[in-house]
């Protein structure tokens, strides 16, 4: 199954800090599929904690999302809601 | 290879494991497990972490009721314990490195942490916190597991600080040596070391994260550095060192039972000079005759406990149980005000050396001084304790402290206390005016002090902590030589006992000169007694003279040291320090 991919840019006022890091990884954590984040280059497993904070994406930072398997799109769909609310933080 | 510069506190060479001890006294030492365990260490390793979710999850449930803050926090450490790239790398390493289960963790926690630190955004660096924090509750957990034995094996103890509550739980006769973040020179750190006769470096920031538990390290308690890993070039040198020293050591060890005395049978009163009353066991283990320079100034400067009368009094008469007949001689406040914990100075002053400092901030302010003296005339029925002034410069200043001394007395007994009525009182001279009147002041006074440090750098006005002018401080100036010799004729006539104490004793290369102008008694580092004594064993007093005769009559430091050079060579066979 070829890896579908999006970009999304940090909205929220605090970028990826531990909380918004936390509900990211925890969405992506109930699916099959393999996600990777990539910021300008560097690339970590967006189902894990210790990756994402260390990506340290602030507001406007533009994130790929690559994701693959069965329920690839219905992964990037449910994180793109979850970006487009900011976290729930406003 | 990595080599870190710090503050040497503790002589000596170390080549050994490092044991790392994080702020909760948890140690990460043994770094190998056999391929045949690698599945119960793997077990072990999932239990930990187990555990440690189930502790934090448990905490979140509970935080509501201690605090709002908190909760976000620990919903982050679930996170990072439940994160599974984080667990993969711990169990590659156990797999792929044969690493055990603590290593691999610590290892796994390290990375991250230096990961975080290169992130500029403050907000992140914070999580280093966090993640320190669930290597810290996982480490418990596995040290916890009751299968596994923690093993206690010898190594180089690695540190932020050693506090005194921190190192009395550990089994001091493993460790090596011991390096940490923070600390000087007088640090509790730097006193334990010294005690244990273990090397030590301190003031080390970061050696926490350069070094893992389980790395070799070299501690070189002599120039003050840190080997981490050392390459096969260093690791032979060190190992000639730290042989050489031992060697040095055995050799010195065989002085210790021996009498501190010339060819020719003249005995030499061997002090020592401490900064902590935990140091007398060091000086009695060396042979040192006892105590000629108790420093007080621990008790004021960032002080564990207010230092009042009690206090002091329990202090002193601790010391003098523990030295049970043996002479200790305290010396007074001798510090500035701005060195005080409460910070008690007045104005701020453009000369502090020169200003209102030692015995004059203690005349000025009574209610600091008062106490001090009370308690130590209460305890002067506990043992031979004498009192030393220091920074004395005329008649009146000796008159007015005398005065005090026996308004206490008499205050003390009609409060029905004990006191020694014939209490020894002596002064430090290390003001030139002191030398040059001590003809006035030695009726007044059972004993004098030469302290040789401030007597150099107010003699020839010298700021000894002012790198500029290092040259100009010379402790082997012709004005220094004769300063001594003064000193020594004035309390020759008036039969009393003189000592010199300041660092010029320690060096084994003045010894031959400071001997040759009648000094008899010294008091110098604990580190130094062994060394004096070698000298002191090898001279005769005719011999020691002529030096100093020789000596008297050079104008110039430098060729002073060149003969001192030649002369020690032909008496031990050795050059100085």
């Amino acid at each position: 199954m070829p890896a579908i991919s999006t970009v999304i840019t940090l909205q929220n006022k605090y970028g990826m800090h531990a909380r918004p890091a936390m509900q990211f990884v925890e969405v992506a954590s109930k699916f099959a599929s393999s996600l990777l984040v990539i910021k300008e280059g560097k690339e970590v497993d967006g189902k894990s904690i210790m990756g994402m904070m260390t990506l340290a994406a602030e507001k406007g930072t533009e994130l790929q999302l690559l994701a693959e398997g069965d329920d690839a799109q219905d992964l990037l769909n449910n994180l793109q809601e979850l970006l487009e609310s900011k976290f729930g933080e406003e | 290879m990595k080599i870190i510069k710090g503050i040497p506190v503790s002589p000596g060479y170390a080549i050994d494991q490092a044991i790392v001890m994080d702020a909760d006294g948890a140690a990460v030492t043994k770094r190998f497990v056999a391929p045949e365990s690698v599945n119960a260490e793997l077990d072990r390793t999932e239990i930990a972490f187990q555990a440690s979710i189930k502790d934090a999850t448990a905490m979140m449930e509970n935080v509501s009721i201690i605090s709002k803050d908190m909760a976000p926090i620990l919903q982050a450490h679930v996170a990072m314990l439940k994160d599974p790239v984080l667990r993969d790398e711990v169990q590659s390493h156990i797999i792929d490195d044969l690493f055990t289960a603590e290593y691999a963790v610590t290892l796994t926690m390290q990375r991250y942490t230096k990961e975080l630190m290169s992130v500029e955004d403050d907000f992140f660096s914070h999580r280093i916190n966090d993640i320190r924090d669930i290597e810290k509750r996982v480490l418990r957990h596995l040290a916890l597991d009751e299968d596994v034995p923690v093993v206690q094996e010898n190594g180089v103890l690695i540190a932020q600080d050693l506090t005194p509550s921190q190192t009395a739980l550990l089994d001091t006769s493993k460790i090596k040596g011991i390096a940490t973040e923070m600390g000087g020179r007088t640090s509790h750190t730097a006193i334990m070391a010294r005690a244990l006769g273990i090397p030590a470096v301190v003031g080390l920031p970061n050696i926490c994260s350069d070094v893992t538990g389980g790395d070799r390290v070299v501690i070189d308690g002599v120039s003050g550095r840190v080997v981490i890993d050392p390459d096969a070039g260093t690791l032979k040198k060190y190992r000639i060192d730290q042989r050489s020293h031992e060697e040095r050591l055995n050799a010195l060890d065989v002085l210790i039972e021996l009498e501190p005395e010339t060819r020719d049978g003249t005995s030499i009163d061997l002090y020592a000079n401490i900064e902590f009353p935990t140091e007398i066991d060091l000086v009695l283990r060396k042979g040192g005759r006892g105590i000629g320079l108790f420093r007080t100034e621990f008790m004021y400067v960032d002080p564990k406990e207010n230092p009042d009368e009690e206090f002091q009094y329990q202090t002193y008469k601790k010391a003098l149980g523990i030295l049970k007949d043996k002479p200790l001689v305290v010396r007074t406040l001798d510090i500035g005000g701005d060195k005080f914990f409460e910070n008690i100075r007045m104005a701020k002053e453009k000369n502090p050396f020169l200003g209102c400092r030692s015995i004059r901030l203690c005349l000025e302010r009574l209610d600091i001084f008062k106490p001090q003296l009370r308690a130590m005339l209460r305890a002067s029925v506990e043992g031979p304790l004498w009192i030393l002034i220091p920074m004395i410069s005329s008649v009146d200043e000796l008159k007015k402290v005398r005065l005090l001394i026996e308004d206490l007395k008499t205050e003390l007994t009609e409060e029905g206390h004990k006191v020694n009525m014939d209490v020894l009182l002596g002064i430090m001279i290390e003001i030139p005016s002191a030398v040059v009147i001590l003809d006035m002041l030695i009726d007044m006074v059972d004993y004098v002090s030469i302290g040789t440090n401030d007597l150099v750098q107010y003699t020839l006005a010298v700021d000894r902590v002012n790198d500029s002018v290092a040259d100009y401080y010379q402790v082997a100036h012709p004005a220094i030589l004769r300063y001594i010799r003064q000193v020594v004729q004035v309390c020759n006539v008036a039969k009393k006992p003189v000592t010199l104490c300041g660092e010029m004793a320690a060096d084994p290369l003045y010894i031959p000169l400071l001997l040759g102008l009648g000094i008899r008694s010294v008091s110098v580092s604990p580190f130094a007694l062994l060394e004096v004594k070698e000298v002191i064993r090898a001279l005769d007093i005719e011999t020691a003279e002529t030096i100093a005769e020789k000596c008297l009559g050079m104008t110039r430091q430098k060729d002073i040291h060149q003969y001192l050079r030649g002369q020690l060579r032909k008496l031990t066979g050795r050059n100085t320090l």
